[in-house]
């Protein structure tokens, strides 16, 4: 059931507004001790409140749009309804409403530490913290909204113009509601030492234990370690190559955990219908009177932790010929106990699902910078830097024995689809689908191949992959990755006299793009390649354009590679040109700086829909269900600074 | 100066206090939710989780539409042949694992399986351990007993073997770890539900809708007779015979509003245009019927006292059934409604409609037409109209059948049955044909055409490869559907064979 739209005429007929107030700011007080031992606490804040209006108009979308409130002649839609004594009256089905809302939140972080750095025999330099730190963030939020606005028009729009009251017949016209958001709660204990021998050997060890509201009872507390080991070659007396300014060795290891989910508990859900997301719905009618329920609404999990991450990484920094920069990286970065939310067996019903730690990821690569900067001699300066990154991301552990997957990147084409997969061994969010080969040009082709129930010459010719004559779900196989192999950001600055010019271009090599936009159906727009469609024996065979067809009795929109290109890009993200006045000019100010950036300024890619660059969550990571495009945007600015 | 160390070290202090651990404790009780610990404290908890344990019969509406298109009554009819596709496969008999509408129905049978459970599971004793008594608890959990059965018999017919579960309602730990039960296990299952739901119901209830003894013992039959077990089926289907229900002399007015909860019903799941629902994204979960919108006639216009609303042109009866009906037999307008016929007959109601645009067969499912005032708020989803789930006729050829088949048949219980039915369908008495197997199935399908039964009567009886072969139909499906591939990829079943 997804309507399509005039996406004008939803623009047209949205209409929201918000303000918002922000306060933060700290207090903190230091005690020192000792000379060389202080103790701190600090209460940072912020304080937000938002006051919101939306307003939704009367809108028509087509005679058999179900989502139009008018008839095609322009009335509003009415209903006949019984008034209970034998009579019938007969009342608009739908009205207009404005909703005005304000929220309040708060949170803040209060940490207090002792500091305690010392010396010995005049080298070994250590510098030790022991801390605290407790946060927490709350909210509520209360709103109204009232129907029947003047003239359906959002000048008009605001509670107290509205004129909705609430009859036996329309208890919707003027109602509100309150909300509290959830609650969160952080606790940590942590601690720090740092080591330099002569800024010749460096060491550093911290260690925190981290409580969360989020987790299960035992499981609110894990804790999390770091270590780093550095040495600067070029501070040692036998080290003497003149083209080597600076050249520092250094290795680390730790880990960090993440809690960014809700708190779980088994709620139990009263009322009516639902308008949640798995339309867990209640109550009952008997004869005539609608009786409210009540009913379980999420599931539980008490075995919720904490996502640990651990990295460690091997690389150097280095300066040549003074005013070139080296610094290369090999990182491993692996993630246990990702977080994410799990789908339920079916048979489980239409609970709520809830969080759960699902497996383990590895990435490991190079990241590689190279800069450039020239001495500034003259009026003349110049700056660049390239960035290499390359990494493998690959599953490593999924929950159960290894076999378990999960199925993502759901979207619809005129059939529920999905075409990713969370699975060991693989890419987190490959996708996953039929291998095609070309087209079935005639009956014989048909004939000849693999049992392909439904297909007629024209079709798609799916792959066969386990041999066993017959096309069927396990023929499915990987058909594409969404990581790139590796991604070039490549910085560039001119300064030249009271002018600077930044570029930074960005490249992504290699990520594959699902396009889940297309849909098979009558009166929708579609792709220009349609023209491309095989309309007879030899006129292709590209799998891309199969016959066209409504029947599609080969389900030639099956997920498969079909639907999967090439996502490489290079953009120009940024440009920015200033000028900053001479300093006769500027009125007190200690400088004055005017510019103008541009930010997107231009895509170069063969991929075919809006935008390559797609982000999502770990399975829908190159879905492309035609997201909005980045927008290409020009700014002027002003930078004053006293 | 002092002042100023003292109050930094106050400062420190109370932060260390304010570390205590149990910072991080959660209590949802802060947010006002209201948990599983805290219910089912009082009768009303019970009471009303015993009306959610309801709420997924009515999510089941699309059984009925399944039963009649994959068989010879009705095609999928809709805008084109990509809309309503999962209708067009199960039609064509070409039926994908993903089909969305076989998934819904799955998922919202097991919410009934898991609901009841969890109820079932805490009926002697709270979350807490501790007991709440108060009248009538046992009648109640009948009804419950009831619904599960139910359930299982949606699941069972559509699916064959399924997954079995009957302690609890599943949580993560369980996710994963269990296979499909052969469908005789559940079957039992669902025979033990049933006696236990006959032993407590009482034969009527305050409340129209709510489960009665005789509907359990309906249920019960179908669900021997579904098994074959006809010598089971006689005595139980006998009660209902015997019990207060009658036939409706005019058998359109079965299916208007003023017919719901009539004489004819043994079992209606209820529904009501009261509590306007507009979720899309879950149309079968409100307390409309969203069956009636599929069926109606597009563009259904005409004046003030033309009764029916415009709809999908869904679920299309077909001329073969239409033929089915002998002359005089006045069940064949009341099921399959000619919308041009309708248009000539009535020139003063200025009648126009879209004729059907897809697998056109001119007719529409008269017993469930949309119609004006009986919905609300977002019109398609709201239809008020009861499901007629076990009617009195259903009833008396169930247990024409039982005696026929049964190790002792009883022919001329058979045909007093039989004759029932058709007296009532002509009017008269000249009608009357010999009580045969096959006669009872022929009228099966004449009395019971577009309530849902026909695909599911044609595999029980065996009639299927036969009768819907020329149409297409895959004998080597044994007449199941798949299991949703969805679940499959979850929760590792085994699919069924011909998938």
């Amino acid at each position: 059931m997804s309507e399509i739209f005039n996406p004008v005429q939803r623009l047209e007929d949205t209409h929201n507004e918000s303000n918002g107030d922000k306060l933060y700011g700290k207090f903190e007080l230091q005690y020192d001790i000792l000379d060389n031992l202080k103790i701190t606490s600090r209460f940072g804040y912020t304080k937000w409140d938002q006051t919101s209006k939306s307003f939704s108009p009367l809108a028509y979308y087509g005679p058999n749009n179900v989502s139009s409130d008018y008839n095609p002649d322009g009335t509003v839609k009415t209903q006949e309804v019984d008034n209970g004594d034998g009579t019938t009256t007969i009342i608009p089905s739908f009205h207009n409403s404005v909703t005005e809302r304000k929220n309040s939140n708060f949170s803040y972080t209060l940490e207090t530490f002792a500091n305690y750095e010392f010396t010995l025999n005049d080298q070994h330099n250590f510098d030790i913290v022991l801390g605290i730190s407790r946060s927490q963030s709350t909210g509520d939020e209360m709103g109204t909204t009232r129907q029947d606005i003047r003239d359906n028009s959002w000048a008009w729009a605001d509670i107290s113009a509205a004129t909705g009251v609430n009859t036996k017949l329309n208890t919707n016209a003027y109602t509100g509601y309150s909300s509290q958001n959830l609650e969160r709660r952080n606790l940590s204990y942590f601690s720090r030492v740092n080591y330099d021998f002569n800024n010749k050997y460096l060491a550093s060890f911290s260690a925190r234990r981290d409580g969360s509201i989020a987790f299960g009872k035992d499981n609110k507390f894990a804790n999390f370690y770091a270590g780093s080991l550095g040495w600067v070659i070029t501070n040692e007396d036998f080290f003497n190559v003149d083209a080597i300014n600076f050249l520092k060795l250094r290795g680390s290891y730790g880990t960090v955990g993440n809690e960014n989910v809700d708190p779980q508990y088994v709620s139990i859900t009263i009322g009516g219908p639902s308008y949640n997301s798995t339309a867990n719905s209640n109550g009952y009618t008997f004869g005539t009177e609608f009786v409210s329920g009540a009913t379980v609404n999420s599931f539980n999990n008490p075995f919720l932790s904490w996502e640990e991450q651990t990295q460690y990484n091997i690389g150097f920094d280095a300066t040549l010929f003074n005013n070139l920069s080296l610094a290369v990286d090999y990182f491993n970065k692996s993630v246990d106990g990702l977080l994410f939310t799990d789908a339920p067996p079916l048979y489980a019903g239409t609970s709520e699902p809830v969080k759960s730690n699902i497996g383990s990821t590895e990435s490991k690569g190079i990241d590689l910078t190279i800069g450039y900067r020239n001495s500034g001699a003259g009026n003349f300066g110049f700056n660049t830097s390239v960035n290499f990154t390359g990494s493998k991301n690959l599953v490593t552990e999924t929950n159960k024995d290894g076999t378990a997957f999960i199925a993502g990147g759901s979207y619809f084409n005129g059939q529920s689809q999905m075409a990713t997969r969370f699975e060991k061994g693989f890419t987190p969010g490959y996708f996953y689908g039929y291998q095609t080969n070309g087209l079935f040009q005639n009956q014989s082709e048909i004939d000849a191949h693999a049992t392909q129930p439904g297909a007629q010459p024209g079709d798609i010719r799916f792959v066969d992959m386990n041999n066993d004559g017959i096309i069927n779900d396990e023929d499915k196989t990987k058909i594409g990755d969404p990581f790139p192999k590796f991604n070039i950001g490549w910085n560039l600055g001119f300064d030249y006299k009271n002018f600077d010019l930044n570029i930074f271009t960005y490249a992504s090599v290699g990520n594959d793009i699902y396009r889940a936009y297309e849909r098979n159906a009558q009166f929708t727009n579609k792709d220009r390649s349609i023209l491309n469609r095989w309309t007879g024996e030899g006129t292709t065979n590209d799998a891309a354009n199969p016959r066209y067809t409504f029947a599609d009795t080969n389900s030639n929109i099956r997920p498969s590679d079909r639907y999967v290109e090439d996502g490489s890009f290079i953009k120009i993200k940024s440009l920015i040109l200033g000028y900053t006045l001479p300093a006769s000019v500027n009125a007190g100010f200690s400088q004055v700086r005017i510019y103008a950036q541009a930010k997107n300024l231009l895509t170069l890619t063969e991929y075919t829909g809006y935008d390559p660059e797609i982000s999502g969550g770990i399975l829908d990571t190159g879905i492309d269900r035609g997201a909005y495009p980045q927008a290409r945007t020009f700014l002027i600015g002003l930078d004053l600074k006293f | 100066m002092k002042n100023i160390k003292n109050s930094i070290g106050l400062i420190t202090i109370l932060s260390i206090f304010w570390g205590c651990s149990d910072v991080v404790d959660f209590d949802p009780h802060d947010e006002y939710q209201v948990t599983e610990v805290d219910y089912l404290q009082s009768e009303a908890d019970y009471q009303a989780m015993a009306v959610s344990c309801y709420s997924p019969t009515q999510w089941l509406n699309q059984v009925i539409v399944v039963g009649d298109v994959a068989s010879d009554n009705a095609v999928a009819g809709g805008e084109n042949a990509s809309d309503v596709v999962a209708f067009q496969q199960i039609d064509d008999y070409k039926i994908l694992t993903n089909n969305s509408t076989l998934q819904d129905l799955w998922l919202s049978a097991y919410e009934g399986v898991n609901r009841t459970n969890y109820l079932i599971g805490y009926k002697d004793a709270n979350m807490l351990g501790n007991t709440v008594d108060f009248e009538g608890k046992e009648a109640l959990f009948g009804e419950i007993h009831f619904l599960r059965a139910f359930y299982y018999f949606n699941l069972v017919k559509m699916f064959g073997d399924v997954v079995l579960f009957t302690d609890h309602k599943l949580g993560l730990s369980d996710f994963g770890t269990l296979q499909r039960s052969p469908k005789a296990e559940v079957y039992a299952q669902m025979e033990r539900d049933l006696i236990q739901a006959i032993s407590v119901l009482p034969t009527s209830q305050a409340q129209q809708g709510r489960i009665t003894k005789y509907a359990a013992q309906a249920l019960l039959g179908k669900v021997y007779i579904y098994q074959d077990k006809f010598d089971e089926a006689v005595p139980v289907l006998k009660n209902v015979v015997d019990g207060p229900f009658s036939l409706v002399a005019n058998f359109d007015d079965i299916f208007l509003l003023s017919g719901e909860n009539g004489p004819e019903s043994v079992y209606e799941v209820q529904y009501s245009n009261g509590q306007p629902y507009y979720n899309w994204g879950g149309i079968t979960r409100g307390q409309g019927n969203f069956a009636v919108q599929q069926g109606g006639v597009r563009g259904f216009n005409g004046t003030s006292e033309m009764p029916y609303n415009s709809g999908w042109s869904t679920n299309l009866p077909t001329q073969d059934l239409a033929a089915a009906y002998e002359d005089g037999d006045q069940r064949k307008d009341a099921t399959t409604f000619d919308v041009e016929a309708y248009a000539t007959n009535n020139p003063n109601l200025n009648v126009t409609y879209q004729v059907a645009p897809f697998k056109n067969t001119g007719l529409y499912n008269k017993k469930y037409l949309p119609r004006k005032g009986q919905t609300s708020g977002q019109p398609e989803l709201n239809y008020e109209n009861n499901q007629r789930t076990i009617r009195y006729s259903d009833v008396l050829l169930m247990a024409a059948e039982a005696n026929l088949r049964s190790s002792s048949a009883n022919q001329a219980l058979a045909q007093i049955y039989l004759d029932r039915v058709r007296d009532r369908a002509f009017g008269d008495e000249d009608h009357r044909v010999t009580a045969t197997v096959q006669a009872i199935w022929n009228e099966r399908r004449l009395e019971l055409g577009m309530e849902g039964d026909r695909f599911f009567d044609l595999v029980r009886t065996g009639q299927a490869a036969d009768v819907l072969g020329p149409l297409g139909y895959n004998a080597a499906t044994q007449g199941v559907f798949p299991i949703p591939q969805r679940e499959i990829d979850i929760s590792g079943l085994t699919q069924n064979a011909g998938y």
